[in-house]
Order: structure tokens, then sequence, then C-alpha cells
């Protein structure tokens, strides 16, 4: 579904992705880990179209189309999603403004207005939201876990069929972690052909989403590739032991 | 509660409000004078929409009245005075200006009583060349203790508009609140980023983030809301 290929990104004076290179099929998840500033969230803007980047080499595959060129909202309509490390709110601008006008880019004909409703109550529902928070501003005053939430709402009513999660554990309680993980496995249940790219520092989450495939990404490239168990490594040792895998990289 | 709907600024050159008011103004092309009287113990709420609008306009507040105001003009000029001339009296005045030419938008608001309270927003949208000045005063004179005194201008400039705020507050009296602030910008890029993520195309972002930009410090109901939000539509 994904497929990136020595992808090199700098920003200002600095590479950030170096060579790059992963491959995600229909229907999987993987897992990128990392400690700070190794590149992960660049990784995640850059395949949203962040003018922030500049691509220096490599291409960035997409069911069978380059991405390379694209704007962000245009490869958010071929169906890529971001769930942000760090929502942003919007003053003056409603959920329910925002949801729909969001909805009605993503397909041909308008969604009436019974429809909306009825999808909206019950995804805020399975969420475990507040009902009146569709009539307020976009995380206007939101906790951070409310607004990782309303990030797991949009995506619920966009429909994607890849999914990038930033740090989704990151503001989060116990509790709201499991609401929304499982909230996100149904969706996978539903659509089996959706794929993820979970970033994460802690393996935590992926006890709730279990990836097939976990990276290790160090200084813009990946370091290492396992299954779950690596995660379970990162964890028991720290990412320092993970210089020693450097002989085990699985290249793709 | 009394309700009012007044199109013509004639109407308006001496009115005095005696009971609890809803007051929607339409007025379009218009230099004229405004002066309202608000008794003691009444409340005013206006809704005011203006397309082209000059004029002097003048609130007097008595004791205990409350005023409510959410004013969207396209190209103004008017010069607004504000006079709290009660004990605990209090005003909110939110202003959202569409800009198209060269205009002054001028306030001023006088603290002449203790206990009063003024909160006023002032947020333009410069959509052209032209230039855009918000001049607000607000005083607080030396007998009047324990007021309350805010503003807040933003002015967003969608083009290479030149814009021009004065936030001033000019205070003589050691037992009062004040705050002002001023930004002149435009929409964050981060912002439009994230709501691009969405798969929302730039025209729709810009509607989107002006409507709100104009509406957001303003408490309307569902209503009105539409009224404006079609209001604001026609010009951007």
């Amino acid at each position: 579904m994904l497929k990136i290929e020595n992808l090199t990104v700098k920003t200002k004076d600095k590479e950030i992705l170096k060579n790059f290179n992963i491959d995600i099929g229909f229907g999987e998840v993987h897992a990128i880990m990392g400690p700070n500033g190794t590149g992960k969230s660049t990784l995640s803007k850059v395949i949203m179209g962040s003018s922030d980047y500049e691509i220096l080499n490599g291409n960035i595959i997409f069911c069978g189309d380059n991405l390379n060129g694209l704007t962000p909202d245009e490869r958010a309509r071929k169906g890529i999603f971001l769930s942000f490390q760090n929502p942003l709110s919007i003053e003056g601008v409603t959920n329910s403004e925002f949801l729909r006008t969001a909805i009605n880019n993503n397909r041909e004909n308008p969604i009436g207005l019974y429809e909306f409703i009825k999808e909206l109550d019950k995804s805020v529902e399975e969420l475990s939201m507040p009902n009146d928070m569709i009539h307020r501003s976009v995380n206007k005053g939101a906790s951070g876990g409310e607004r990782k939430k309303n990030e797991i709402l949009q995506m619920k009513l966009l429909k994607p069929k890849f999914l990038i999660l930033d740090e989704l554990d990151s503001g989060l309680d116990v509790d709201s972690l499991k609401t929304v993980c499982q909230n996100i496995n149904n969706y996978l249940k539903e659509n089996k052909d959706t794929s993820v790219l979970i970033i994460t520092h802690y393996p935590r989450i992926l006890e709730y989403i279990r990836p097939k495939y976990v990276h290790i990404l160090r200084d813009g490239n990946i370091v290492s590739k396992g299954d779950y168990n690596l995660a379970l490594q990162v964890e028991k040792d720290g990412y320092s032991k993970i210089n020693n895998l450097n002989g085990n990289i699985d290249n793709e | 509660m009394n309700k009012l709907i007044i199109d013509n600024v004639d109407e308006l050159s001496d009115l005095i409000i005696t009971e609890d008011t809803n007051l929607l103004i339409n007025l379009n092309n218009s230099n004229g004078f405004i002066h309202i009287d608000v008794m003691d113990n009444m409340c005013l709420y206006v809704l005011e929409f203006g397309n082209n609008t000059k004029n002097k306009v003048e609130y007097n507040l008595k004791a205990n009245s409350k005023v409510i105001i959410n004013k969207v003009s396209v190209n103004t000029s008017d010069k607004v005075y504000i006079n709290l001339n009660g004990e605990n009296s209090s005003i909110v005045y939110n202003t959202s200006i569409i800009n198209i030419e060269n205009n002054i938008y001028y306030q001023m608001i006088n603290h002449n009583c203790s206990n009063t309270i003024s909160n006023i927003n002032n947020h333009a949208i410069n959509v052209g060349d032209k230039s855009m000045v918000l001049d607000i005063d607000a005083k607080v004179f030396n007998g009047s203790s324990n007021c309350e005194t805010n503003q807040d201008n933003k002015i967003i400039n969608n083009s290479c508009g030149k814009n021009e705020i004065k936030p001033n507050l000019l205070v003589d009296n050691n037992l009062i609140e004040a705050t002002h602030s001023a930004y002149i910008g435009s929409f964050s890029p981060d912002i439009i980023f994230y709501l691009k993520t969405r798969g929302i195309n730039e025209e729709q972002i810009q509607e989107l983030l002006t409507t709100g930009f104009l509406i957001e410090k303003m408490d309307l109901l569902d209503e009105e809301k539409d009224t404006i939000t079609t209001f604001i539509k026609n010009y951007i």
C-alpha cells in the first residue's frame, strides 16, 4: 500500500531522513520506534506533504501513485490520515463545521445532515466523548486526551485507507488509551485492507494495537527490524542496546 | 423583551432604552449620527450589520445597565464612543470587520464611573491592498475605581494591505484591572496544514478560518450565527 524508496529529506540545512526505505502492505500494521530526534515525526509529516521539509531524493508511493508533488489535502483525499502528536485548537471553527467540511471534501456528494448526525453520534458515543463537543470549537480548552480522542473521531468519520498514528498514547490515560485503541481495532476489523503506521517511543500502545513489524529508527534510517518481540526488547534494554543489533538488520 | 429592527440611521439619532431590548440594525452606505441612551438597570442586546458606514456612534450607559453588541461590518470608518456613566454598568462590544477599502475604525471607551466593565474585541480581515487601522482608546478616570477594561485587537492580512493597531489604555486610577492586546498577521501555517491533512482544500480552509476568526468572540444563537456566516460568505 505504502512504499517509501530511498527517501532523503532535509529541513533548513539538516538532513533528517537519509535513504529511508519501508514497504507496508495492505492490511499490515507497522510500528516505528526510536528515541527523540531520530526523525519519526518528520516521517509522518513528509508522508502528508508538509512544506517544512524538502525531499532531496526518493519516492513515496501510495497505492501505486507517486505522492511527491501532491499537496497535503490531495494526499488526504487519497486516503491517508495522520493522527497528530499534538492536535491543534482552532478557535471559532466548531467540530461540526470542521467535520462536515472535511467529509464533503472526501466524497463526491455532500453528506446529508441526518446521515452526518447519525454517524457522528455513534462515533462520539463509542469514544466516550461528551455529546456537546460537536458544538465547541475544535480542541478549544480540550485536554491532551480529549484531543487524541478527537483525532480518532475524525478518523472514524473520514474512513481513510492508511493511518499514521504519531505518538497516539501521549496525553492519554490508561482508560482513554484502551478506548481509543479499541476503536482503532474495530475500525481495522471492519476495513481489512486498512494499513497502519504507528510512531511511538514506548511499546505500551503496541500491547493494544499489535504490529506485524517493528522498525527501529536512528539518525534518519532504520537500523533494525523485527516483530513485536523487538519492541519488548527495547522496553527491557533501552534503545542503546539496539546498536548491538546492527548486524541483524533485515534489509527490505 | 422589546424587539426593534432598524435599517435607517436617522431612526437611531436619539434612541432611549427604557426596557430590556433586542435591537437588530442593518445599515448600508450610511454617514450619520447614532445616539443611544441605556437607562438604569436596562439590558440592551444589539446585532448590527453594516456595509460602507462612516457613522458617529454614541452609547451612554446608566447605572447597572448592561449592553452586548455584536457588530459585523464590511468597510467601516465608524467612530464609536462608549460612555459608562453609571456605576456597575458594563459593555461587551464585539466588532468583526471585512476590510476592502482604506478605513480607520475608532473606538473610545470612557469609564466615567466606578465599578464599570468594558470588554472590547475587534477582529478584522483585510482582504485587499488597502489600509486598515484600529484605533482604540480606553480611558479610566481618576475618580473611577474598581473598573475593568479589556481590549483584544487582531487584524488578519490576507493580501498585501497596510495595517495598524493602536490599543491605547489611558488610566488614571490604581484600582483597576486592564488588559490590551494587538496582533497583525496571517492564519497559522500549522493550522492550515492540519486542515489540509483532513482533505480540505485551500479555498474552503480560508472560508472556515475567516468565518471562525470573525465570530469567535461572539456568543450567538444558532440562527444569528447562520445569518452572520451567510453575510460574511458574501464577501470572502
